[in-house]
């Protein structure tokens, strides 16, 4: 019987073979494959050092993004700014949900504590090599104690995504909000929030109706679902607000921020986007389409902030501009 | 063939490609140029025998596992094993087919393959994951959208292409790559 040693197979049987076995993988569900996730690993790893300071190079080549002022001190009052913001629009969340909470200990109903959050900034060194998928590709693992489902932002207050699974141990992946399989989320449109807009007119919301609070003013809420071109869009949601008050114009540039339950409690009341174009359907609902204030396929970084580690508590603080939470 | 200065060559291209992509995609469309496949047609240009296929095969392989795609809920991303792979072979394959017919010394002969190698690319893997969504669920594949943009991009692809191709004819005997003056015909 002849033996079959490694110069007696022919390069051109192998290279077939390979070709039939890579057809068969391209089309096995990916649980099948999980050796294409750990091999990406390493070639990522492999490739960071070179593919960050190219990233890096290209970006200074480009310049700061639209609409981010070049002048650092200008940058850092508007991200100190838009923080404030946010923990303002946080407490007032945090209100309501309080109210919430009183009325379900009421009913004797457990509940959940709230989690303390540690922020972590980290470098996006690049993107997968799919310009169909959006993902970010971030050098930061679980060396540095990301983990899967933790929350994404860009100065401090705008929602990037969430970090998707496996999580590496040097490298992270994040699907951004605007990436199709990201799903749909709830948001609040704050209209009081549009450039040159007039001073916040309270809106009455019905009671148990799970509307805005009155204490922030006007916010309707909206469903939003990503449409694969950066944009998020949805119909916006006017039950619960009064009657007499539902004549408020939704206008481009009002602020959009997350009220969505099955994100983390920390990333409630971040920056959605803006509202980029208002129409109304068919049917007479009001669909609005919102952009990102970034651009997130041009992000130089991200801060990832990880919740549910009661031993970071205390950096719960605000850490100067875009910290805190 | 030398295999050290080709991987070196992979490697940057790679880098490159993974680094840059995003940078130069045209807003949120999805095009954007390749970089390794002007790696891959120069080697089919240029190159001889199985070496061929064998870097085609492992430059895919490196642009398959490179490339994450979020799963349905976002919750996930997960890589793909052969859809680039393969498209990389039966690009470099079309390459080998059309280069006798080509003046391998113009300038625009690396482009002009780069986008068919690329749009081949794009053909094959698009062809194989839209068979993945028959049955993957978590897969669903914008076969349309998906088509359209790697078209555009493979267009695109030539003007990386215009850029690299003289840096890699100086490259060539670097690579121990034939500079077609011992070949009369392409194969």
């Amino acid at each position: 019987m002849p033996r079959l040693s490694p110069t007696s197979i022919n390069p051109r049987t192998m290279l077939a073979a390979s070709c039939a076995i890579l057809v068969l993988t391209a089309v096995l569900p990916g649980r099948l494959t999980p050796f294409a996730g750990w091999a990406g690993e390493l070639i990522d790893l492999a490739v960071a050092p070179v593919q960050r300071p190219m990233s890096a190079g290209l970006r200074w080549l480009r310049g700061p993004q639209a609409g981010r002022p070049t002048d650092a001190q200008l940058l850092a009052l508007q991200v100190e700014a838009d923080s404030w913001k946010l923990r303002s629009r946080q407490a007032e969340q945090e209100v309501e949900r309080l109210r919430n909470q009183i009325v379900q200990l009421q009913r004797g109903l457990a509940l959940n504590p709230s989690l303390a959050v540690r922020q972590l900034t980290a470098p996006v060194i690049g993107f997968g090599s799919d310009a169909s998928s959006s993902v970010l590709k971030v050098q930061a693992g679980e060396r540095n104690g990301v983990i899967p489902g933790s929350v994404a932002v860009f100065d401090g207050v705008n929602l990037v995504g969430r970090v998707a699974r496996p999580v590496d141990a040097r490298v992270c992946r994040i699907t951004p909000i605007t990436d199709r399989s990201a799903g749909a989320l709830s948001a609040r449109i704050f209209p009081n929030e549009a450039p040159g807009s007039p001073a916040p007119a309270t809106v009455d919301v019905l009671p148990g109706s799970g509307g805005a609070p009155d204490a922030g003013g006007l916010s309707l809420e909206c469903k939003l679902t990503p449409d694969g071109r950066g944009l998020l869009v949805g119909p916006v949601e006017w039950q619960g607000v009064r009657p007499d008050q539902q004549n408020v114009t939704l206008a481009q540039g009002m602020v959009v921020r997350l009220s969505d339950s099955s994100w983390p409690q920390s990333a409630q009341m971040l920056v959605v986007g803006r509202i980029e174009r208002v129409e109304t359907t068919d049917v007479g609902r009001t669909r609005v389409s919102v952009r990102p204030m970034f651009d997130l396929q041009r992000l130089g970084e991200v801060t990832i902030r990880v919740s549910g580690e009661p031993d970071d508590a205390a950096n719960e603080a605000p850490r100067g501009p875009g910290g805190g939470s | 063939m030398k295999f050290l200065p080709i991987a070196l060559a992979g490697y940057l291209l790679l880098a490159l490609e993974l680094a840059l992509r995003p940078m130069l995609a045209l807003g949120s469309t999805g095009i954007a140029p390749h970089f390794v496949i002007i790696l891959v047609a120069f080697i089919a240009m240029n190159g001889q025998g199985l070496f061929i296929y064998g870097v085609a095969l492992v430059m895919g392989l490196l642009i398959d596992v490179t490339a994450a795609r979020a799963a349905p809920g976002a919750g996930a991303t997960f890589a793909m094993f052969g859809p680039h792979a393969i498209g990389y072979v039966a690009a470099a394959y079309l390459v080998v087919t059309m280069r006798g017919f080509l003046l391998r010394r113009s300038p625009l002969a690396i482009p002009f393959l780069s986008v068919v190698a690329a749009a081949m690319a794009v053909i094959v893997s698009s062809a194989l994951l839209m068979v993945r969504s028959w049955f993957d669920a978590d897969w669903t594949a914008a076969l349309g959208s998906r088509l359209g943009a790697g078209m555009a991009s493979a267009l695109y692809t030539a003007l990386p292409a215009l850029v690299l191709s003289p840096l890699l004819r100086r490259l060539q005997s670097v690579m121990g790559l034939d500079d077609g003056g011992s070949r009369r015909f392409g194969r």
